[in-house]
């Protein structure tokens, strides 16, 4: 059993990002298997030096380097999205994350027994 | 097949709500079961009793409403997303000393283990999001 959350939503833009972080976080109490896969603007909670408090709300980057501690620590993201935000490794937060093309990511989503989506 | 349906649109933002709400009375209608409908992010705001949609538009808090009751299916919202946008039972408004509760009859808060419940317990889980 594997459960997949896939976060497309900016970080910054709304709360969806931080409530599927929550979403995730209870899945894994209830003892499923979470994996991560970021795409699009969500790939944006990677960067580095980023910092929520100017605009009243957490970090989206500490949110996910907080997962492994939470036993979360299949994090994916999207190449494609990860190359047109400027993201290389260079620019990202510290935390292991596996970098999928497209058919990567459409076999990521097959083999979970649960999606769901923000 | 037993059927577990997320809703995170509003209602107002697109029509993903009011798909939602179909789809759930097709499920019903082809024989299968509906373990809860959750409702998490902007979608708690279709349990908002004080909304009012404008003249020409489809009342979706009244809609799922009348669904629940024809149906006897569980409409829950997320505890944490509700309070955020204003959704209140009486309990919440009263810990919280706001002036009044704001959700329909028809739905109740839950917190985000019903979530993970219900798709442990359903066959497909189907999400609609704006």
């Amino acid at each position: 059993m594997s459960w997949l959350y896939v976060l497309r939503s900016g970080p910054y833009a709304s709360n969806r990002f931080a409530e599927a972080i929550d979403a995730m976080l209870v899945a894994g109490v209830f003892e499923q298997q979470v994996r991560v896969l970021l795409i699009e603007d969500a790939v944006q909670a990677l960067r580095q030096g980023q910092d929520g408090e100017a605009l009243g709300s957490k970090t989206p980057g500490k949110m996910l380097t907080a997962l492994p501690d939470y036993d979360i620590r299949d994090i994916f993201a999207c190449r494609h999205s990860l190359e047109r935000a400027g993201l290389d490794q260079n620019a990202r937060i510290d935390l292991p994350v596996t970098v999928l093309d497209h058919a990567e990511q459409a076999a990521l989503v097959a083999a979970s027994t649960q999606v769901f989506s923000d | 097949m037993h059927y577990t349906i997320i809703v995170h649109d509003p209602g107002h933002y697109s029509d993903a709500s009011l798909t939602a709400l179909e789809f759930c009375r097709a499920l019903l209608r082809a024989g299968h079961d509906i373990v809860r409908v959750f409702f998490y992010h902007d979608g708690v705001s279709n349990a908002l009793a004080s909304r009012v949609a404008p003249q020409g538009e489809v009342d979706l808090t009244k809609q799922w409403h009348s669904f629940a009751e024809a149906s006897g299916v569980e409409l829950a919202i997320c505890v944490a997303a509700a309070l955020r946008r204003g959704v209140l039972n009486a309990e919440e408004a009263a810990r919280y000393e706001r002036p009044a509760a704001t959700i329909d009859a028809a739905f109740t808060i839950v917190g985000l283990g019903q979530l993970v419940d219900a798709a442990l317990s359903a066959d497909r889980t189907v999400t609609f999001a704006s």
